[in-house]
């Protein structure tokens, strides 16, 4: 079992990570602890050796995508709000922001890990398939249709 | 559109407090002193496998000292050994009426009752009570009458019932029972039921106090009077009762 001082480092590290993440599938702050609890009881007890701070970081965004669909399916979730309770309750987005992530949150379920994994963390469409256990085509042909409907949400460039 | 995405994200953070809760509920599940749960249920296995153990031993324990038989011995004194369900003694009671200053000899308990009574018989304490012509009687009394009759077969074969004035028995529970209630020994119970038959008058209380010599002697003595066949007493294993 990981001591306290690495459980308190990762929970530095990679808790904005996995609050966004959180962001995308849930939309309930009890729901968050639950998913906070379970990745990093997870991490401790976890006897994974990682190669450095990216395969961890990799690690942690599985496991906490994994955990969210779970809780999703789960028979025992049946806490939900509004999208804008959501998003207040999330962030101290300013109007622009919140615009942007209210179209974030209106694409398909599927398309959300992917377009924060590539949008906000910067990963590639290869690196996205192999966090997500998907295939790498799958992930350029939801990049390629969530732009198309976050331009049409948001409008914009053509860059990205 | 990617920076305001990305700015967007930027804006959700995870707080403090969600932080502080994760850390506390790792305290509290992990790292307290309290064992994880998947240890703690192992531990509870363990903990029952002992407590099984345990009363399996204390069943073990109480069952070895509990007697399910027993050996009336009367040569005057009388002694009444307790025999366990592993045909061991496990305990000496002194029933001697006159004297119960006589002292129990060593070397009886926690062996076969067989070996006991050999023990017993051939110590130093008894032997000064044991003349040439003394009766010797030995009572078995078992959990049922097979058990009875398995007894005495064994202490039949036993080195004391081989000399003269050795008379070995079974009695039932019932019996036994009517001669604990009359507070007289076993040995002493049977000549005064064969003296009953003799002298309707006789008492437990005075065939209680005769020795068992006297007690034969007056058996042959009242046959003789009353031109009846004396019973067989006395004669090796000759004599065996039982209900």
């Amino acid at each position: 079992m990981r001591s306290e001082q690495e459980a308190e480092r990762a929970i530095r590290l990679y808790s904005d990570t996995i609050r966004r993440i959180c962001f995308v599938h849930l939309k309930n702050h009890a729901d968050v602890e639950d998913i906070f609890q379970d990745v990093f009881l997870k991490y401790i007890l976890s006897d994974t050796v990682f190669k450095n701070n990216e395969h961890e970081k990799a690690w942690f965004i599985r496991v906490t995508v994994n955990a969210c669909r779970d809780l999703i399916k789960s028979a025992f979730r049946s806490r939900s709000v509004s999208l804008d309770e959501a998003i207040n309750a999330t962030s101290n987005a300013n109007e622009d922001d919140r615009h942007v992530l209210e179209a974030v949150l209106k694409l398909p379920k599927k398309y959300r890990d992917i377009v924060y994994l590539h949008y906000y963390e910067g990963y590639t469409a290869p690196e996205i398939g192999k966090i997500l256990n998907k295939n790498e085509n799958t992930v350029y042909t939801i990049l390629k249709r969530a732009r198309e409907l976050l331009k049409k949400s948001l409008g914009g460039d053509e860059n990205g | 559109m990617d920076k305001s995405i990305k700015n967007a994200f930027e804006k959700i953070t995870a707080e403090d407090s969600l932080k502080r809760n994760t850390m506390a509920f790792l305290k509290e599940n992990a790292y307290s002193k309290k064992e994880p749960a998947r240890t703690r249920k192992r531990s509870l296995v363990l903990a029952l496998a002992g407590l099984i153990l345990i009363v399996f031993v204390a069943g073990g324990f109480g069952m070895y000292f509990t007697p399910v038989s027993a050996i009336s011995v009367d040569v005057n004194p009388s002694f009444e050994l307790g025999v366990n369900l592993f045909d061991k003694v496990i305990s000496v009671k002194n029933q001697n009426p006159e004297d119960k200053s006589v002292s129990v000899p060593g070397g009886i308990k926690y062996k076969d009752y067989a070996q006991a009574l050999d023990t017993l018989l051939a110590s130093e304490e008894l032997s000064a009570y044991i003349k040439d012509d003394a009766v010797i009687s030995v009572t078995a009394v078992g959990s049922s009458e097979k058990a009875g009759k398995q007894m005495l077969g064994k202490i039949s074969a036993c080195n004391f019932a081989q000399r003269q004035g050795a008379i070995c028995s079974y009695e039932s529970r019932e019996e036994a029972k009517t001669a604990k209630d009359l507070g007289i020994s076993l040995g002493k119970y049977r000549m005064y039921l064969l003296l009953l038959k003799l002298d309707a008058e006789i008492t437990p209380e005075a065939a209680n106090n005769m020795t068992m010599r006297e007690l034969k002697d007056l058996i042959y003595k009242l046959s003789e009077e009353k031109g009846v066949e004396a019973p067989n007493l006395g004669q090796g294993t000759g004599y065996r009762g039982g209900k």
